[in-house]
């Protein structure tokens, strides 16, 4: 090979090598450059976020010096400047911590000069320890300051500090006024237990002293002034029934009412408050009722409260009530009991329905003068009902009457918290009835889903009077459990509700089997009638609603419907009941033997009974026993269904008591047809279904 | 691995040997890269046993004598080339100790795609350092003729034990230095 072709190689290789390492030049030259402007953009999110740290550390309140391990200063801030009167000049040339305390804390702790050297020293010294230190310094002009060091990492060390005067001293008065507060409040509840007995003593010799001249003088005295001593023992007996009443008041408000419950049977109590309230009824315009759910067991409460909230509420009725009858009715609901008194007096309008419950007021002011009392009963009853755990409810019609419920635990379980103080009324009167309550109720069963409670109450209002009981549901979900549990005749329903609209409360409606064919009345200000109809609704009514319109509107979607209660133990026999009738205007209630039958009836009378003979626990015939001894159910008509093979005693005796009899051999839609038609001919009307359709 | 290595060894044979055996190596071998080489290039290893061979062949020495001696040359090159690795080291027991933990933490700053061999090192024994090479790459040799080229540089009498880890293949050994007068 010769050597120019060696060197020609050679040059070859190196020339490649050449443009090779040009190109790597190249790239790396960009790559640096590349690298460069990375470097810049962090640079200066860098110093920008510097800058923000160094912002929010003059912002601060928080004094703070960082030193060098050599105990220069490294950083500061204007709160450590000012705290310490530290001129931002001399702390720019960074000096030592020596040089800070010499220059201004001399003065500020106070050290005097002989021992100034030592003071600085153990400062040092303090400073070099590689522990965080922390402590509280009061100095000698009063400030209170929280110090701390804390060492760091690279040897320097992080001194904070934190003015506590203001804090302290915030403290410190907060501390005296809630003694003060706590000296007022015990010195408020002696005066008030030295009231109640100074104002109940002189009261008791009034009372006492003045009923005994009256007994013992009755013959000597004058009629006039006999008068006049009558009229000294009323208004004793009503200033001290006052005092009671204010005394009572403050102990709730102090929290001192205490509850004592113990074991009692709640009707002997019932009529003992009934015997109380006997002698200030108005002559005899206004009756007694007393109704009473057998099924009550003891209590246990706190009875002596108890007492006083019923003698209360009835004493309240007896108030207002000109004639009619002041009811006292008991039921069980769960766990609770319910005490409701109902009257027929004046009653109270539905905008001042929240103001019965309030201290000192009534509902007019002149009813004070025309109706007595001091206008804290109402409102001590309730706090009383709270304090037993349960509540009192007002519902009133004006002209018509007032039903006062208390409701309370059947067995007290402590306090419970305590209700928000200004609970609106018109929720509390729209507190939903249990199912068993609402069908326990005469009347059509309307349910009304409305999200504002004033609806409700105007459609109770409304409506009570034209034969429907109203339930309210304040949403679509309740709205929609409500009337797959009662089976209303009819619902009225609201379009503009939170989370659940009526548009889809309507579809929800007409989607369940159980729901589907209740007719559904939009009572709206949505004015879209016609998706209304297309989405099933039975009827469109805009509000405000005129109550004629909405009873005619009810009339036509819902017209009267019979009630049919089927007695047998045997399911097939509903099921067939059922399925003859599907077509027509019936609705049927199943008890399965004699037993819940008779509770059913005693919980809503049917319009017939188809009753079986042969069942468990009570059978047919003792059911009709039964009825023939209540005056008030004696004439439900009543057609037996029955296999049996009747005994020609059982037949007269039947035949006397039973409109007819069926065996259910024979029982086909057309002869329960005719015997239905036979003992309620006017029920039955084809034409019903039209108003759906 | 790094085209320095390659520059080095070709200028070497062209030094030891001629510029034409340089030339016939690189023809014989039949490189990828066709022997045009830059220190800031990286290249196939397998380039560099390939010269290797060829050079043992071209010139009848052993290749493991080849690789050693270039090693040693290297060395001496690496001071001249990279003075300030050498900065505030004394001995070839305190630079081979900072081969892993320092220089070649720096080279793989400098080349991320370096591929570097690992040395564990034991001192335990006074005057000895145990040195155990390990790599993907068969250049135990190489290595080996490194640390011939430092011991030389610093001018010390040092006793190297070389124990094959890798039945011959190259890729890890343990080297065993003793300072002449200390107990091996």
């Amino acid at each position: 090979v010769s050597e120019v072709e060696q060197l020609k190689r050679r040059l070859e290789r190196e020339r490649r090598a050449r443009k090779e390492a040009e190109a790597i030049a190249e790239e790396k030259t960009r790559e640096s450059y590349e690298a460069n402007v990375r470097l810049r953009r962090l640079n200066d999110q860098l110093e920008k976020n510097l800058r923000e740290l160094h912002a929010l550390l003059e912002t601060i309140d928080y004094g703070v010096l960082m030193l060098e391990p050599d105990l220069r200063v490294r950083l500061h801030n204007r709160a450590y400047r000012q705290m310490w009167d530290m001129p931002e000049d001399l702390m720019a040339q960074r000096p030592s911590f020596r040089e800070i305390l010499e220059h201004n804390h001399r003065g500020i702790y106070d050290v005097p000069n002989d021992r100034w050297e030592d003071y600085v020293s153990q400062r040092i010294e303090e400073l070099r320890q590689s522990a965080v230190t922390q402590s509280e310094w009061r100095l000698p002009s009063g400030r209170i300051l929280e110090y701390q060091c804390v060492p760091l990492p690279d040897g320097g060390r992080m001194l904070t500090y934190y003015d506590l005067t203001h804090l302290k001293r915030t403290e410190e008065a907060l501390q005296a006024a809630k003694e003060q507060a706590e000296q007022a409040s015990r010195t408020k509840s002696e005066f008030l237990a030295n009231m109640s007995h100074e104002l109940r003593t002189p009261m008791n010799a009034i009372i006492g002293f003045t009923r005994l001249i009256m007994r013992r003088c009755k013959d000597l005295l004058p009629e006039r002034q006999y008068g006049n001593l009558e009229k000294i023992l009323a208004s004793a007996n009503h200033l001290h029934g006052l005092i009671n009443d204010v005394l009572d008041l403050s102990k709730i408000e102090a929290g001192r009412m205490e509850v004592r419950p113990v074991e009692f049977a709640l009707e002997p109590l019932l009529d003992q408050c009934l015997r109380t309230v006997e002698p200030i009824l108005r002559g005899g315009r206004v009756r007694l009722v007393k109704e009473v759910d057998s099924g009550l067991l003891a209590l246990l409460t706190d009875q002596d409260k108890l007492r006083q909230i019923l003698i209360n509420l009835l004493s309240n009725a007896t108030k207002f009530t000109e004639a009619g009858s002041i009811t006292l009715s008991t039921r069980r609901e769960g766990d609770r009991i319910a005490v409701a008194v109902a009257d027929t007096g004046i009653g109270i309008p539905t905008d001042q329905l929240d103001l019965v419950f309030e201290e000192f007021r009534q509902v007019d002011s002149s009813s004070t003068r025309q109706y007595g009392g001091t206008g804290l009963g109402l409102s001590i009853s309730r706090s009383l009902a709270r304090l037993l755990g349960g509540n009192i409810v007002l519902e009133s019609t004006p002209g018509v009457g007032s039903t006062f419920t208390l409701t309370v635990p059947a067995r007290y379980q402590g306090a419970e918290p305590r209700a928000p103080a200004h609970e609106p009324v018109a929720a509390a009167v729209t507190e939903e009835p249990t199912a068993r309550e609402v069908r326990a109720g005469g009347g059509r069963l309307v349910l009304a889903i409305d999200d504002d409670p004033d609806v409700i109450l105007l459609l109770k209002e409304n409506l009570a009077d034209a034969g429907y009981r109203v339930v309210g549901a304040s949403n679509g979900a309740d709205g929609l459990k409500l009337a797959r549990e009662l089976q209303p005749s009819a619902i009225t329903l609201d379009i503009i509700m939170p989370e659940i609209d009526g548009w889809q409360v309507l579809h929800g409606l007409k989607a369940d089997p159980a729901t589907r064919d209740i007719p559904v009345l939009l009572l709206t200000v949505v004015d879209q009638k016609d998706l209304g109809y297309r989405l099933g609704a039975a009827d469109y009514l805009m509000k405000p609603f005129e109550r004629d319109d909405l009873i005619a509107a009810l009339q036509r979607v819902a017209p009267h419907c019979r009630r049919l209660l089927v007695v047998d133990d045997d399911p097939n026999v509903a099921d067939l009941v059922r399925q003859s009738l599907e077509d027509e205007p019936y609705r049927i209630d199943v008890a399965e033997d004699g037993l819940a039958a008779l509770e059913a009836i005693a919980t809503q009378r049917p319009d017939v009974i188809l009753l079986d003979l042969l069942m468990p626990r009570m059978d047919g015939f003792e059911v009709i026993a039964s009825l023939q001894k209540d005056p008030e159910r004696r004439d439900i008509p009543v057609i037996v269904l029955t296999a049996k093979t009747l005994t020609r005693q059982e037949r007269r005796s039947l035949e006397e008591h039973a409109r007819a009899v069926i065996q259910k051999g024979a029982l086909d839609r057309d002869s329960l047809m005719a015997e239905l038609k036979q003992v309620l001919p006017e029920t039955v009307r084809p034409e019903r279904r039209e108003a759906r359709a | 691995m790094k085209g320095v290595v390659f520059t080095e060894f070709i200028e070497m044979v062209e030094d030891r040997f001629s510029p034409e055996m340089a030339d016939r190596i690189i023809e014989r071998a039949k490189l990828p890269s066709g022997g045009a080489y830059t220190t800031v290039g990286t290249y196939d290893h397998g380039e560099m046993i390939q010269l290797v061979l060829c050079l043992s062949e071209e010139t009848g020495i052993p290749s493991a004598e080849l690789v050693r001696s270039f090693g040693m040359h290297l060395f001496g090159r690496f001071h001249t080339m990279f003075p300030k690795y050498f900065e505030d080291v004394s001995s070839s027991f305190d630079f081979l100790q900072r081969t892993d933990h320092y220089i070649h933490v720096e080279v793989q700053k400098l080349y991320p795609d370096a591929e570097l061999p690992s040395f564990d090192f034991d001192t335990s024994q006074p005057g000895c350092l145990r040195l155990t090479y390990r790599s993907s790459r068969p250049f135990a040799a190489l290595a080996e003729g490194l640390i011939r080229g430092c011991v030389a540089h610093y001018g010390e009498a040092v006793d190297i034990a070389v124990e094959d880890l890798s039945d011959g293949a190259g890729t890890a050994a343990r080297f065993l230095l003793t300072k002449r007068g200390a107990a091996p």
